[in-house]
């Protein structure tokens, strides 16, 4: 960004109080939406990334049984107190999967891998480490405590408790978990359905010639990509002509068949946009200013029973608003009951930042480790229309309304992309 | 970590020196995966998520023309004043993707609007906020600057500029910046074929009874899960016997499919096994006892040219080395660069148990305190069985082999899943 346009920004801001923070207008979406309530029974597997709509159960107790936690030797632990050091016959052996069907008596001790029943008598296991055999004979070089080695049935599930609470993301681990307690099948919310398209006459599909003042449609593109990674129902409803009619139909189907509408483009104040009166028509919607950049005319409200998004249509713009604002609402949407916290990062900036207070910039950048430090830079050039900063960016670098420039070598807040997307 | 286990386990420090360290077995694992060379052609959208193998190299200008940055006024700089104001008259209109065809002359403006082509003989913009308007001419005062507000032809990408290398992995900005050069198909590297099956006589399926000493297995599911995040084309061959026959079969027939196999359970010292004896018979394989925990026996090598990775058969112990080396390794055969990964360090608010010996990956939940700093602390019990430690954690916390565990408000090495997962 160039330093003029900075100026430019920051005096129009000065002549415009009805900015509204980030933080507000989060507030107010999120007090506008509800999660979705119907729930769906799919196949344990399918459920990687879903939601989970019920609260499991356990049926059995994990670990099923008494068992072994090492390679050793089962013991009655009473039997090693004898003169050291203590000698047990071994009488049989417990696999996983194949328990000794036996019972220790006293001065026996049975060979037992982990994970094995215990078998009956025995209370305590000797790691085979500590142990020495002659023939049948093991002689015992460390004594441990009663109970040893040993994990109870149930130590990390009880039977009847419950495992897992509705709102839980479906991860690897919770399928590994679900399939452990015997589940072939779960109740997960259904998948939010998400209906989007982009506005702008100068806007081209792919695969057409441009003339002059066009450009191709990306938005939809980067919105799929988004989108696609939040495991939510896509419909693509294409490049809508600036025409009040083709918006009016467009919106219409879109709140008939999506739980959330996304547009791109048709939200800034300018001469172009019938934008406004076809939403006053079809819905309620707020047009807001937000003091941020990139990314400052957002619209947010109902269109039928749908909520509406009306980003930017800019680029750039168009994925800030979207990782700020949109995307924690379809995680709450889609019955997250709550994620991981936002990792914001404090790291040393390389790069000189120009910066005026009021408003909230999100600055794409590099976020590297150097000797132990967080450091974190540009990258380059930051015109909401260039997209390479996005692409070159593994990081936001968030500074808050208050902020103002940042001097070579100043710490910033730093929101990871990693984590984000 | 029971008080037995770090009983049991000081007594296991004298052959600690026999253990592979966590960065050795890394490097050696990595020296053993190459990228794929397979590649294909795929539409954008389906490719989101893979690496490209083509440099793309841009048949156009991004943006096409100078245009506007703002809406507001198109001027030529020789018109604006030094000092005091200047009135220029407004002689027509350009939006975007209808450019307006009138020739500036001196003293006219052109009214314009954001991501419109700049009328000829234009080359500042002023923003609407910082004129006065009539509605045929507008008064400009001192303090602009010639190009102000101008977003350059190929100001993002210029016409024969490589915008993506050969090696990049597409994300939703490369998604958009690819629509927004007109490019609608890239080649990329082939997806990655994973077979993966489990050994273990005491497994039974999720819908099965279990009986004395079995369990159901989980872990066919944790590596599916992990496995579709990674966006690999996965077969799963179910759970083998300890048979030789049932072995050799299973070991050959994914060998021949995959381009990589995964197996958990049967490589620990134990004495129920035909998977080693049938791997040493196959293939090339190393089997290695790592200073790590969760997670010490790992047998890594090839099937004739199928990489093959040994798990324990423990749940934790599965997840765990999987995320620790073999998806890096996964992640360089698809054509992925190395990435480490995101590592935190933050205070823990409950202490940690460990003895000096291994590197441990703990299961933690990273989370905001009352103050909103970042901080952590362990899931609860830590043995390897124990997959609700996986399944709750958010994190992994880091505990170098020399460590003795941490007090709480020390600092610990945190790897956040998200990002990783």
């Amino acid at each position: 960004m160039s330093i003029d346009k900075i100026q430019n920004s920051a005096d129009c801001f000065e002549r415009e109080p009805d900015m509204m923070s980030v933080r507000s207008a989060r507030a107010e979406i999120r007090a506008l939406v509800e999660p979705v309530t119907e729930s769906v029974t799919v196949a344990l597997r399918d459920a990687l990334g879903r939601v989970l709509a019920e609260s499991v159960r356990s049926p059995i107790d994990v670990p099923t049984h008494t068992n072994s936690a090492m390679d050793g030797f089962a013991v009655r632990r009473a039997d090693l107190d004898g003169t050291p050091p203590p000698t047990l016959r071994q009488i049989g052996a417990a696999f996983a999967g194949h328990p000794y069907a036996g019972e220790i008596q006293a001065g026996q001790c049975v060979r037992i891998m982990t994970g094995a029943a215990i078998p009956r008598g025995a209370d305590t296991v000797v790691m085979q480490e500590h142990t020495e055999a002659h023939g049948d004979d093991i002689t015992f070089s460390e004594v441990p405590r009663h109970g040893a080695n040993v994990r109870p049935a149930g130590e990390d599930i009880a039977r009847g408790q419950i495992a897992m609470t509705p709102g839980t993301v479906i991860t690897p681990a919770a399928l590994g978990l679900l399939a452990s307690l015997g589940r072939s099948e779960l109740r997960v919310w259904r998948p939010l359905r998400v209906a989007f398209f982009s506005t702008g006459d100068e806007l081209r599909p792919l695969g057409s010639v441009l003339s002059r003042g066009q450009i191709f449609d990306s938005n939809r593109y980067t919105v799929y990509g988004m989108l696609k990674r939040l495991g939510v129902e896509i419909f693509d409803l294409g490049l809508v002509a600036d025409e009040p009619q083709a918006l009016r139909t467009i919106l219409r189907q879109a709140a008939s068949i999506a739980d959330v509408i996304i547009s791109t483009g048709g939200v800034s104040v300018g001469e172009a946009d019938f934008v406004r009166s076809v939403l006053a028509e079809v819905g309620r919607v707020n047009f807001w200013k937000i003091a941020m950049k990139p990314g400052r005319p957002l619209a947010f409200g109902n269109v039928g029973d749908a909520r509406f998004f009306g980003l930017p249509g800019n680029p750039v713009a168009v994925m800030v608003t979207f990782y700020q604002f949109v995307q924690p609402v379809l995680r709450y949407m889609r019955g997250e009951h709550e994620h991981a916290p936002e990792l914001m990062l404090r790291a040393r900036c390389l790069t000189p930042l120009r910066k005026k207070t009021g408003r909230t910039e999100y600055v794409r950048a590099l976020l590297a480790e150097e000797s132990g430090d967080w450091t974190v830079r540009r990258t380059g050039p930051q015109g909401s229309g260039i997209l390479n900063s996005m692409v070159r960016a593994n990081c936001f670098i968030v500074l808050a309304d208050q902020q103002g420039n940042v001097a070579a070598g100043e710490w910033v807040d730093v929101q990871p992309l990693a984590g984000l997307i | 970590m029971t008080a037995e286990r770090r009983q049991g386990a000081g007594g296991c420090d004298a052959q600690a020196h026999e253990l592979l360290s966590v960065a050795e077995a890394k490097q050696r694992i990595m020296d053993l995966a190459s990228p794929l060379s397979g590649r294909e052609r795929l539409g954008i959208r389906a490719a989101l998520g893979r690496v490209l193998a083509e440099d793309i190299v841009s048949p156009i200008n991004v943006p096409p023309h100078d245009n506007s940055a703002m809406d507001g006024y198109a001027v030529m700089a020789s018109d604006l004043p030094d000092d005091g104001e200047r009135t220029l008259q407004i002689v027509g209109s350009a939006f975007a993707g209808r450019p307006s065809t009138t020739i500036l002359q001196s003293g006219q403006c052109i009214r314009i609007m954001t991501g419109a082509v700049l009328p000829l003989n234009a080359d500042t913009v002023i923003a609407q906020e910082l004129v006065r308007a009539n509605g045929t001419q507008i008064v400009v005062t001192a303090g602009h600057r010639c190009g102000q507000d101008v977003r350059r032809a190929g100001e993002d990408v210029r016409a024969d500029d490589v915008v993506l290398g050969a090696g990049t992995q597409i994300a939703p900005a490369e998604l958009g910046l690819l629509a927004s050069l007109g490019v609608a198909e890239v080649t990329v590297l082939r997806r990655l074929r994973v077979a993966f099956f489990s050994t273990g006589d005491e497994l039974r399926g999720t819908a099965e009874t279990l009986g004395p000493g079995e369990i159901h297995d989980s872990n066919r599911y944790s590596i599916h899960g992990m496995l579709a995040r990674l966006d690999i084309e996965s077969l799963d061959m179910g759970v083998i016997r300890d048979r030789r026959d049932d072995v050799r079969k299973a070991i050959r027939e994914a060998s021949a499919l995959a381009d990589v196999v995964i197996s958990s359970g049967g490589v620990s010292v134990g004495e129920a096994d035909y998977i080693k004896e049938t791997l040493e018979e196959l293939g090339e394989i190393q089997f290695w006892r790592m200073a790590m925990k969760p997670g010490k026996p790992l047998a890594v090598g090839r099937i004739a040219r199928t990489l093959f990775f040994g798990l324990p058969g423990n749940p934790v112990s599965v997840m765990a080395t999987f995320y620790q080396f073999v998806q890096p390794a996964l992640r360089h055969m698809q054509g992925h660069r190395h990435e480490t990964g995101l590592l935190l360090r933050v205070p823990t608010i409950t202490a940690l148990h460990k003895e000096p010996g291994r590197l441990e990956y703990q299961r933690g939940i990273l989370e905001r305190d009352s103050d909103g700093r970042l901080v952590v602390r362990t899931t609860g019990l830590q043995d390897s069985h124990v997959l609700t430690s996986m399944s709750r954690a958010n994190c992994f916390i880091i505990l170098p082999a020399e460590s003795s565990g941490a007090s709480a408000g020390e600092a610990v090495e945190v790897q956040p899943f998200h990002g990783l997962i």
